[in-house]
C-alpha cells in the first residue's frame, strides 16, 4: 500500500464544525482537530503563554483511513506507523491543494487550511520524537553556553569592535587590539590570583583593621596596595594562615602562570602559521577563491566582509621596526623600601596611563581636529593608527606591572582597569580620527613577535625583582618578611619541617655537586636542540626555493613549447609531427 | 488550479535518493518540505527567482554564483527535487565509513568550480574572475587593480599555459585548503 491517494477523485467535506471541534473529511480520510485550549497549570504563565508552549505538544489530531482502518493520532509526534505518517501527509498535503475550491464558508476554509498547514509543519518536520520545543530549548542552552565558554576560554570578548576595526583597518591594527585583549587576560588572572591569596587572606584575618584595606589618600604603607601592609607572622589570624609563605609563593605561581601563558600561546601561534604558512603557495588564489564568508547573513556583516576582503586584497609588505624597550629600576635603602618602590611603581602606572591617553589626543585627535576645521584634508590628510608605538607602549605598560608585582601586589587589577578604558579609548579613537594605513602588513607573524616582545620584557624584569628578594635584606619595620634575614628564609624554615629523608635528598639536589652538572647538562640540550632547528630551517628554505624553481622552470618550458606550437601554425608547414612532440630537452 | 506533476513523495523515490545521496530518511523528508515551502508555483520544480528569494541567498554577493551552480546539474532552467537533493548531497561532511559519491572532496570541488566558471565551458577565464571580483569586492577598487589581482591569480594557478584555470588547475591550488570541512553542512537527522 503506497498511501497514495488519487488526487483528482476525492473531494472534502466538512463534515461537522463545532466550536472548538471541526471534522473533515473524504472518502478514505477522516480530519478531527479539537481544540488546544487548556488552563495553565503553571504558576505565573498565562493562559496564552501555556497554550503557545504546550502547542506542540498538545495538538491533537486524528486521522482515519478507511482504507486500512488505521486510526493514527497526533500528539507530540509520538507515532507508531511511519508508514501512516506519510499518509497523512499526503492526505493533508491534498487536502491544502484543492480545499480552496471546496464550496464552504471562507473562514471554514481559512480555519481548515491552517489547521492542515499547522500539521503538515509539525510532521514534516518532527518524524523523528524528539520534542519540539524541549529540542529548541536545548539547542538554546547549548548556544548560550557555547558562547559564555568561548568567552571564559579564548577570550571572545570585544570580539564584534575588532571585527570591525579589522575591516576597517585591516589586520595590522587589529593585531594591536588583540594583543590588548591578551594583555587584558594575563593581568586578570595574576590579579585574581593574588588578590585571593594574598590581599583578601590579609584582610579578613590579618591584624591591620579593615578600615586602612582600601585605597588610602596618601600613599602610605597602610594599604592592601602596598607590600608594608602586610602580616610577618608565620601563622597569621586565627586561621593560621600561612601569609608570608603564600605572599612568596604566588608571586612565584603567579611569574610562572605568565611565562608559561606566553609561551604557549606563541606555540600555537607558530603552529598556526607553519600549518597554513603555505598559503604562500598561492595567495591570490586562495584570497579569491576562499575569502568570502557564506555563514554571513546581515547586512552588516556582508558590508564588513566585503570591506575586509577588500583591505586584504591591497597587499603590502612593512616590517614593523623595533626600538630597544627601556627598563629602570629604582632602589632605596630607606626603611620600609620595597613600599617606597611600590609607591613609585604605581606612580609611574598612573603616569603612564595618563601618557597613553593624553599621546592620542595629543596627536591623532589634534590631526584629525585642525585637518576637518581648517579643510586641511588634501595638504595634511588624518593620521595613521600608528600600531608599533601602540603596541611597544603596551608592552613597556605590562613591565612596569611585572617590575611592580612583588612591592605593590595588586597592580595587575590596576592594569586591568586600564586595559578596558584603553581599549574602548583607542577604539572610538582610531574610528574618529584614524585612516586605514597605506601599506598593509601581514599580521600573522607580528602577533608571535609581540609576544616574543612580550617575553623578553618578562624575563627582563625579573631580573631586579630577583635581585631584590635575594641580595637585599628586606626592611625590618614592614613587611610579611620583615622578620626574616632573607626572604628565601620563608621557604627554608617550611623545609626545616620536612622529613629527614626529604630534607636530604633536597640538601644534595641543591648541592653544587649535582645542579651544576644539571644546568650544564641543559644548556648542551638546548644549543643542540637549537642547531637541530636551525638545520630544519635551512632544509625547508632550500626546498621552498626548489618547488618555486621547479614550478615555474615547467611553466616556461610548457610556454615556450606552446608558442613553438604556435608559430609553427602560423607559418603554415606541414605538419612535423617531431617538432610539436619534442620538448626542450632537461639539463 | 490542478496539479501537473506529482508532488508527493513516494516511498521508492525516498529510498531512491536515500541511495544516491546518502541522506537519512528524515533528512530526505525535511528538506523535501523545505523544497515544497520554497516552490512557490507548486509545481515541483524550483526556478532561479524562488532560490534567490531566500534572504540569506538574496544578500550574499556570490548568491547569483551558488544558484548558478545549482542548475548546472539540471542544464534547465528548473530544479526538481531529484536534481535538488543531487546538489545538496555534495554539502554532506565527509565520513570515512559511509559511502561518498557525491559528497567527496572532487565532487565539493567541482561544485565550487562550476560557481566561478560562468559560461560552463570547463575553464576560468580571465573575464569570469573579474565578474567574481566585481561581485566580492565591488567598488572602490580600480579597473587596474582588479585586472591585476585577476592576472596573478592566472599566473599562479594555470599550468599548462593557456592563460585560463581548468578544473585540474583549480584543484592543485586548492590542495592545501581544508575543503572538507570549509564545503560541509551539518543537515540535522
Amino acid at each position: 500500500m503506497s498511501g497514495r491517494i488519487p488526487l483528482e477523485e476525492e473531494s472534502i467535506h466538512l463534515l461537522h464544525q463545532d466550536d472548538g471541534y471541526s471534522e473533515y473529511g473524504s472518502g478514505n480520510n477522516v480530519i478531527r482537530r479539537t481544540s488546544t485550549r487548556r488552563r495553565s497549570t503553571v504558576p505565573g504563565l498565562s493562559d496564552v503563554d501555556y497554550m503557545r508552549r504546550s502547542r506542540y505538544r498538545q495538538f491533537y489530531t486524528e486521522a482515519r483511513s478507511n482504507d486500512t482502518g488505521q486510526l493514527y493520532q497526533g500528539d507530540g509526534g509520538r507515532y507508531q506507523d511511519r508508514g501512516s505518517v506519510k499518509e497523512s501527509i499526503n492526505f493533508h498535503l491534498h487536502f491544502l491543494q484543492s480545499c480552496r475550491e471546496q464550496p464552504w464558508p471562507m473562514r471554514q476554509k481559512i480555519q481548515a487550511a491552517e489547521q492542515a498547514r499547522e500539521f503538515l509543519r509539525l510532521q514534516t518536520g518532527r518524524l523523528d520524537t524528539i520534542d519540539s520545543f524541549q529540542h529548541r530549548q536545548l539547542q538554546a542552552v547549548r548556544e548560550t553556553s557555547r558562547k559564555a565558554n568561548d568567552t571564559i576560554f579564548s577570550l571572545s570578548i570585544w570580539k564584534g569592535k575588532i571585527k570591525k576595526i579589522e575591516a576597517y583597518f585591516g589586520t595590522g591594527v587589529s593585531s594591536y587590539f588583540v594583543f590588548l585583549r591578551t594583555l587584558l587576560w594575563l593581568n586578570l588572572v595574576m590579579g585574581v590570583l593574588v588578590f585571593c591569596f594574598i590581599s583578601l587572606p590579609q584582610v579578613l584575618i590579618g591584624d591591620g583593621t579593615v578600615l586602612n584595606a582600601t585605597f588610602g589618600l596618601d600613599f602610605v604603607q597602610n594599604t592592601i596596595f602596598f607590600y608594608g601592609f602586610y602580616d610577618s607572622s608565620r601563622y597569621v589570624g586565627s586561621a593560621d594562615y600561612m601569609l608570608p609563605l603564600a605572599y612568596f609563593m604566588t608571586n612565584l605561581v603567579v611569574i610562572l602562570y605568565c611565562v608559561i601563558s606566553i609561551v604557549m600561546r606563541m606555540s600555537v601561534k607558530y603552529k598556526k602559521t607553519k600549518k597554513t604558512g603555505t598559503t604562500e603557495d598561492y595567495p591570490f588564489s586562495w584570497r579569491l577563491f576562499c575569502s568570502w564568508d557564506h555563514s554571513v547573513t546581515t547586512r552588516e556583516g556582508v558590508k564588513e566582509k566585503i570591506s575586509a576582503i577588500r583591505t586584504d586584497f591591497k597587499v603590502g609588505d612593512t616590517s614593523s621596526s623595533t626600538s630597544p624597550v627601556d627598563v629602570t629600576t629604582g632602589n632605596d635603602s630607606l626603611c620600609c623600601w620595597e613600599t617606597v618602590v611600590g609607591e613609585e611603581i604605581f606612580k609611574v602606572v598612573l603616569l603612564d596611563i595618563a601618557a597613553s591617553i593624553l599621546a592620542v589626543l595629543g596627536t591623532d585627535a589634534l590631526r584629525a581636529c585642525l585637518v576637518k576645521c581648517l579643510g586641511l584634508t588634501q595638504k595634511l590628510g588624518y593620521g595613521e593608527f600608528s600600531i608599533a608605538t601602540s603596541v611597544l607602549e603596551l608592552i613597556y605598560g605590562q613591565g612596569l606591572i611585572w617590575l611592580g608585582l612583588y612591592f605593590s601586589p595588586l597592580l595587575p587589577l590596576i592594569a586591568v582597569v586600564k586595559l578596558v578604558i584603553l581599549f574602548y579609548y583607542r577604539y572610538y579613537m582610531a574610528k574618529l580620527t584614524n585612516v586605514p594605513p597605506q601599506k598593509m602588513f601581514r599580521a600573522s607573524r607580528s602577533g608571535n613577535f609581540y609576544l616574543a616582545l612580550l617575553l623578553t620584557t618578562l624575563l627582563l624584569c625579573l631580573i631586579p625583582v630577583a635581585l631584590a628578594v635575594i641580595v637585599i635584606p628586606p626592611s625590618r619595620d614592614c613587611g610579611p618578611f620583615r622578620a626574616l634575614d632573607h626572604v628565601y628564609d620563608v621557604l627554608l624554615q617550611e623545609i626545616g619541617v620536612l622529613p629527614t629523608w626529604l630534607q636530604d635528598t633536597i640538601n644534595i639536589i641543591l648541592s653544587p655537586a649535582v645542579f651544576v652538572p644539571v644546568i650544564i647538562i641543559l644548556i648542551l640540550v638546548i644549543l643542540y636542540y637549537r642547531a637541530q632547528a636551525s638545520s630544519y630551517r635551512d632544509v625547508i628554505a632550500d626546498l621552498r626555493m626548489q618547488l618555486h624553481f621547479e614550478r615555474s622552470e615547467g611553466k616556461r618550458k610548457v610556454f615556450a613549447a606552446a608558442a613553438k606550437r604556435g608559430q609553427i601554425k602560423k607559418e603554415e608547414k606541414p605538419v612535423d609531427n617531431s617538432a610539436l612532440v619534442e620538448l626542450p630537452e632537461e639539463p | 488550479m490542478g496539479s501537473k506533476a506529482s508532488i508527493l513523495l513516494q516511498d521508492e523515490e525516498v529510498s531512491e535518493i536515500q541511495r544516491e545521496t546518502g541522506f537519512s530518511h528524515n533528512q530526505i523528508v525535511r528538506l523535501y518540505s523545505r523544497f515544497t515551502s520554497l516552490d512557490k508555483t507548486n509545481n515541483g520544480f524550483l526556478s532561479r527567482e524562488d532560490f534567490l528569494r531566500i534572504p540569506e541567498l538574496a544578500i550574499n554577493p556570490l548568491g547569483d554564483r551558488i544558484v548558478h551552480a545549482f542548475f548546472q546539474e539540471s542544464n534547465d532552467d528548473s530544479v526538481n527535487f531529484r536534481q535538488f537533493m543531487r546538489t545538496l548531497a555534495r554539502f554532506r561532511p565527509i565520513k570515512t565509513n559511509r559511502l561518498n559519491e557525491l559528497n567527496s572532496r572532487d565532487e565539493k570541488l567541482k561544485f565550487a568550480f562550476k560557481m566561478y566558471d560562468l559560461d560552463g565551458d570547463d575553464k576560468i577565464s580571465r573575464e569570469e574572475l573579474l565578474a567574481v571580483l566585481h561581485m566580492m569586492v565591488g567598488a572602490n577598487i580600480s579597473e587596474e587593480q582588479l585586472g591585476s589581482i585577476a592576472d596573478r591569480t592566472i599566473a599562479e594557478a594555470d599550468q599548462d599555459g593557456d592563460s585560463m584555470i581548468s578544473f585540474e588547475e583549480f584543484a592543485k591550488a586548492m590542495e592545501r585548503v581544508d575543503v572538507e570541512q570549509k564545503m560541509s553542512i551539518r543537515f540535522l537527522h
